[in-house]
């Protein structure tokens, strides 16, 4: 993880997701119309949410193999990071439910899914937090963060698919991956998705880092 | 192994039934809430509002009922007593104990409730199959939190905190199916519902017999 190249990468994906998000040709759908380039933003928010919080629970994974302090400082890293992504990806749904449904938030299970998602991780900071002895800090709050990805997987993956939700793709609802997303919008999503992920991961690298140097401090 | 669960979850009951104040307390919470509910609606109350009201008595007692699991674990005693045990028989004895406490106390509550509030229900079956696995699902996510909780300070606070959260899925679906065994009477209307209360108890037990040895390391 020390070299340059993947950094360049995730800048020019999301580089070229930009500009070609707000310039290349869209399909012209009804009460969508030029809203649907949100999904470039939106939509990746949340794939790089999954994959910070997957990242963060295979940390803590590895922390309980072992015990190696610096896994948990990691496994925090990746879920304050993906907590952040997961709050832009809040925002501009909102934004985007504003234009489409006309309300900043409506009663929609993916919606509630998410809000519960969010309390859950602040639920995991709030533990860190509330531990003073740093050994048993770093196993119980492992241990929570193992059991709310699992419980997160539920809530965004499967509890929304059994009920019917304004979102595309559930309950009789058109989805983006039938037809909506033409060949144009895939050539700018997969690349933002990827764009994400990576800057995501160097955002976290980058909290690891000023943390490491600040427990360093207290110890010395 | 087995033996072992056998003997703890015996020693559970043994104990429940000497300290027999903490059973009663928490039946008087059903009863005395379910009276509140009672004198708040003047005993007219709207079906959906009868189950999401059912749901959050059953959700607040459970917490109170599980909120206690690993409290008498803590002191030196018992920690002698547990060196002797394998961590997996204690938490799948303490998530057996607590199930059937809380299936028990579940269908109090829906036996007390319907006698202050009616009872709307009409697909019997398949709402008691819907309590039983909502309780044991209940019962078993509430034990791994509360051992998780009893690591920290602020037990009490703490546990509501971390549960609540991790509970929405499940209460969601438990409201979800109830409200389909309100419409029809057929036997397995709520299959696919139940489904998922079945593969959410699996999952949560799994999930706590792999966890739990890590936490109870100490």
């Amino acid at each position: 993880m020390q070299s340059k190249w993947w950094k360049i990468l995730g800048i020019l994906l999301i580089l070229y997701s930009i500009i070609g998000g707000l310039l290349f040709p869209v399909p012209q759908l009804n009460i969508l119309n030029e809203t649907i380039r949100n999904l470039y933003f939106h939509v990746t928010m949340w794939f790089s949410m999954i994959f910070l919080m997957l990242f963060s629970m295979i940390q803590s994974i590895r922390f309980l193999n072992g015990f190696d302090k610096t896994k948990d400082t990691k496994a925090e890293a990746f879920a304050s990071t993906g907590m952040f992504m997961g709050l832009l990806g809040l925002l501009t749904g909102m934004v985007w439910a504003q234009f489409t449904w006309g309300t900043f938030w409506v009663n929609d299970p993916k919606l509630n899914g998410t809000a519960v998602t969010m309390l859950i991780y602040l639920a995991y900071f709030i533990l860190r937090n509330s531990i003073e002895n740093e050994d048993s800090r770093a196993r119980v709050s492992a241990i929570y963060n193992i059991l709310a990805f699992v419980m997160m997987i539920v809530f965004i993956g499967i509890l929304p698919r059994m009920t019917d939700s304004l979102h595309p793709g559930n309950g009789g609802n058109p989805a983006f991956g039938n037809y909506d997303l033409n060949s144009n919008m895939r050539m700018v999503f997969y690349p933002a998705v990827i764009g994400w992920i990576l800057i995501g991961v160097w955002v976290a690298q980058l909290r690891y880092r000023i943390k490491t140097l600040e427990i360093n401090k207290e110890n010395s | 192994m087995f033996y072992q669960v056998k003997e703890l979850v015996l020693k559970d009951i043994r104990l429940n039934g000497r300290e027999r104040n903490a059973l009663y307390s928490m039946l008087l919470y059903v009863l005395s809430t379910s009276y509140v509910a009672y004198l708040s609606f003047e005993g007219v109350i709207d079906k959906h509002a009868w189950v999401a009201l059912f749901w959050i008595i059953v959700l607040f007692a459970a917490m109170n009922a599980c909120l206690q699991s690993f409290k008498k674990e803590l002191n030196e005693q018992a920690l002698f007593f547990y060196t002797l045990a394998n961590p997996r028989a204690i938490i799948l004895a303490k998530t057996l104990f607590n199930s059937g406490l809380l299936i028990f106390l579940t269908l109090a509550s829906y036996l007390v409730y319907s006698l202050f509030l009616g009872n709307p229900i009409t697909a019997n079956i398949s709402f008691i199959l819907c309590v039983i696995l909502g309780s044991s699902a209940l019962a078993s996510v509430l034990t791994l939190v509360s051992a998780i909780a009893s690591k920290t300070n602020n037990n009490a606070g703490l546990m509501a905190v971390l549960s609540m959260p991790l509970l929405f899925p499940l209460l969601l679906n438990l409201i979800q199916t109830s409200q389909i065994c309100l419409s029809e009477n057929n036997l397995f209307i709520a299959g696919n519902q139940l489904l998922f209360l079945a593969l959410l108890n699996i999952a949560s037990v799994l999930l706590s017999y792999l966890l739990f040895p890590y936490l109870w390391r100490d």
